[in-house]
């Protein structure tokens, strides 16, 4: 059969996208299961929602990777930096993913702009994470967590006014 | 080649899921925390409120198209692909995001191409070999960077092409028993311009100054008193009309016969007979002859009898808009101009073309019949397929040699365009079906060798003003005779 293909370069298989978010998913999941057997469950989930075109599959592989993380990683783990991109990468990959057929390609401008709006948003979620890092190792000195929270205060407001301008 | 039907249609609603997914996550995160007491496990919610935030609702672009797919101008059919260029819609978004498009050629489950807002992207799709057919099926949805956000999927109209049939090497022309006009290339048999000698006789009344031959007259004149003057016969046109039979489209592969769904992309019968059609269009028409178009299932109204190379576009265009269909009932057969030649191009699966040739063979019209059936591969899956191919072409071997028997010639049509590979015989024959090579591998001479033939005929034909009968018998006889 003769598929319509696109002619020029610059073009990443959706193949590979959808592998590499099943690696991902993976790699978290490694990390919060902790080398329990019960990792080939996520792992499982993780490629089923990043083939299958499933919103069910996604929400199942992202709940058991939030979930797991709360219950299995111990609070005020450096991980959770890791763990606060790659959740947003692969909720952002799979919600990309479950609107496509299996096969075709993404440009690599397209994927420049996913970035683009990945670090935006993670300019703004990982000093939160950093944040409750703090709250959680200094919760009892008042002065650490009120100069953290003025410290992303102001952060957020030159983000803000700096996306106005 | 050209776009066809224009306009769009929105399916479906526009929300996307992915903001409904991020709430629900991020309260899940934080419940998670606030149960656990764990301010990180609160943070991973941080994301997901932010892309929840994000996932407004996209600028609706109602019913316009996001994207457009048009036949590249700049580089046209490369082989068998064609090459289009997909564009963003005049309706389409100016705001930063990604455009997801959808594309399905005939036959082949859909792909995805996800570009940025605004950029462009070539794509190769199959041409078919001639004819008009949808190359591509297509739509698009527009999301936000965030992917939280999308706008309704918005299917476009299908790509459709219009590939004009290729003109193949010229054939020789038969002349027509009664010739028209007084353009053309051909001899006719009443007095008047043109090149052939037909006496030399002395000055008469009528006759023109410039018509004199001095060498005649000082030789045959010895006392100088009469002017001798050279006659000649008058140069004329053949007329030529071209009847196409468009009830059957039979595909080369055998296993296509029995499949449903839309017609394959690869050469069939009516692809045949349009290469064929145009060559021997062509062919007439570079010599000054007239050349109408008939179809036999009357979907459209003959093109009449013409000459110029504007008509030759004219008749490649109307071959081109040629697709399947049934014959009506007629309450007349076709009536060929008084003595064109008339030339029918079928895949003679059923009596009627052969009927057809036989009467105005009888009606004293010099006829070919041009078989345009491609080479066929044998494919078939089941014995029952088998023995039905099987008796398909047995009954249109039969139908061929009655017709030469009755002194009609059948060309085969496949030698029209070189791009069908072989002329003759089977190609990638499965051995279950190598007993079989003697049906599926096309008999007679080749549409050169054909027209060749007919043309030596005819001509020793006007010639000896013999009988026709008997001229055209000996030219199917002829025909048969060739390997």
């Amino acid at each position: 059969m003769d598929r319509a293909v696109p002619d020029r370069t610059g073009l990443v298989p959706l193949t590979l996208v959808r592998g590499a978010t099943a690696l991902i998913a993976a790699m978290l999941g490694t990390l919060v299961w902790q080398g329990s057997a019960w990792i080939l469950v996520p792992v499982l989930v993780a490629v089923g929602a990043a083939v299958l075109p499933s919103i069910g599959l996604a929400l199942l592989s992202l709940m058991l990777l939030v979930v797991a993380y709360a219950v299995n990683l111990p609070a005020g783990s450096p991980w959770l930096l890791v763990f606060v991109a790659g959740l947003h990468a692969v909720f952002v990959l799979y919600l990309l993913l479950v609107h496509l057929p299996l096969r075709g390609w993404i440009s690599v401008a397209a994927l420049r702009e996913l970035a683009r709006s990945f670090l935006r948003i993670q300019a703004v979620a990982q000093p939160v994470a950093l944040l409750a890092l703090l709250v959680g190792d200094a919760g009892s000195s008042l002065t650490v967590v009120v100069v953290g929270v003025a410290a992303f205060c102001c952060w957020a407001l030159w983000l803000v006014r700096r996306r106005r301008v | 080649m050209g776009r066809g039907r224009t306009g769009s249609r929105a399916t479906g609603p526009a929300r996307s899921p992915g903001a409904a997914l991020a709430v629900i996550l991020a309260l899940v995160c934080v419940v998670a925390g606030f149960v656990a007491g764990r301010p990180d496990a609160v943070a991973l919610a941080a994301p997901f409120a932010l892309l929840a935030l994000a996932g407004r609702p996209t600028p609706g672009v109602g019913e316009a198209r996001l994207v457009d797919v048009t036949p590249d101008r700049r580089t046209e059919v490369q082989g068998s692909r064609l090459r289009l260029l997909l564009t963003q819609g005049s309706g389409g978004p100016s705001a930063d995001g990604l455009v997801a498009t959808i594309l399905a050629a005939p036959g082949c489950p859909p792909d995805a191409l996800v570009l940025r807002t605004g950029e462009e992207c070539p794509l190769l799709v199959h041409a078919p070999f001639s004819g008009e057919r949808d190359v591509l099926s297509y739509g698009a949805a527009r999301f936000i960077a965030e992917v939280t956000g999308s706008s309704p999927f918005v299917s476009s109209p299908p790509v459709r092409v219009s590939i004009l049939p290729s003109i193949g090497a010229l054939l020789a022309r038969a002349g027509s028993r009664r010739l028209v006009g007084l353009a053309g290339t051909h001899v006719s048999r009443r007095p008047g311009e043109g090149g052939e000698l037909r006496s030399v006789a002395p000055l008469q009344a009528g006759d023109a100054l410039r018509r004199i031959d001095w060498r005649a007259t000082a030789r045959r004149s010895t006392d100088q008193d009469r002017l001798m003057v050279r006659r000649s016969y008058a140069d004329a046109e053949a007329s030529v009309f071209l009847v196409i039979d468009q009830a059957h489209d039979l595909p080369a592969s055998t296993a296509d016969w029995f499949a449903a769904g839309p017609p394959r992309p690869g050469p069939g019968s009516l692809h045949v007979a349009r290469a064929a059609a145009t060559t021997v269009a062509a062919s007439f028409l570079a010599g000054g002859d007239r050349v109408g178009l008939h179809d036999l299932s009357g979907t459209r109204r003959p093109l009449r009898s013409a000459g110029g190379a504007r008509h030759l576009e004219q008749i490649r265009t109307r071959l081109a808009g040629l697709s399947v269909a049934p014959r009506r009932r007629r309450r007349r057969d076709p009536v060929p101009p008084p003595g064109a030649i008339v030339v029918l191009f079928s895949a003679f699966l059923d009596a009627e073309p052969a009927r057809l040739l036989r009467l105005w063979h009888a009606q004293g019209h010099l006829v070919a019949g041009v078989d345009c059936v491609p080479p066929l591969q044998p494919g078939t899956t089941t014995t029952a397929q088998a023995e039905a191919v099987r008796l398909t072409l047995l009954r249109r071997r039969l139908l061929l040699e009655a017709m030469g028997d009755d002194g009609i010639p059948v060309f085969v049509g496949a030698s029209a365009d070189a791009r069908l590979g072989p002329r003759h015989g089977v190609r990638g024959r499965t051995a279950p079906d190598a007993g079989r090579a003697d049906l599926f591998s096309a008999t007679g001479p080749d549409l050169e060798s054909g027209f060749r033939l007919l043309a030596r005929q005819a001509g020793r034909r006007v010639g000896s003003f013999g009988g026709a009968a008997g001229s055209a018998a000996g030219v199917g006889r002829a025909g048969g005779r060739i390997p």
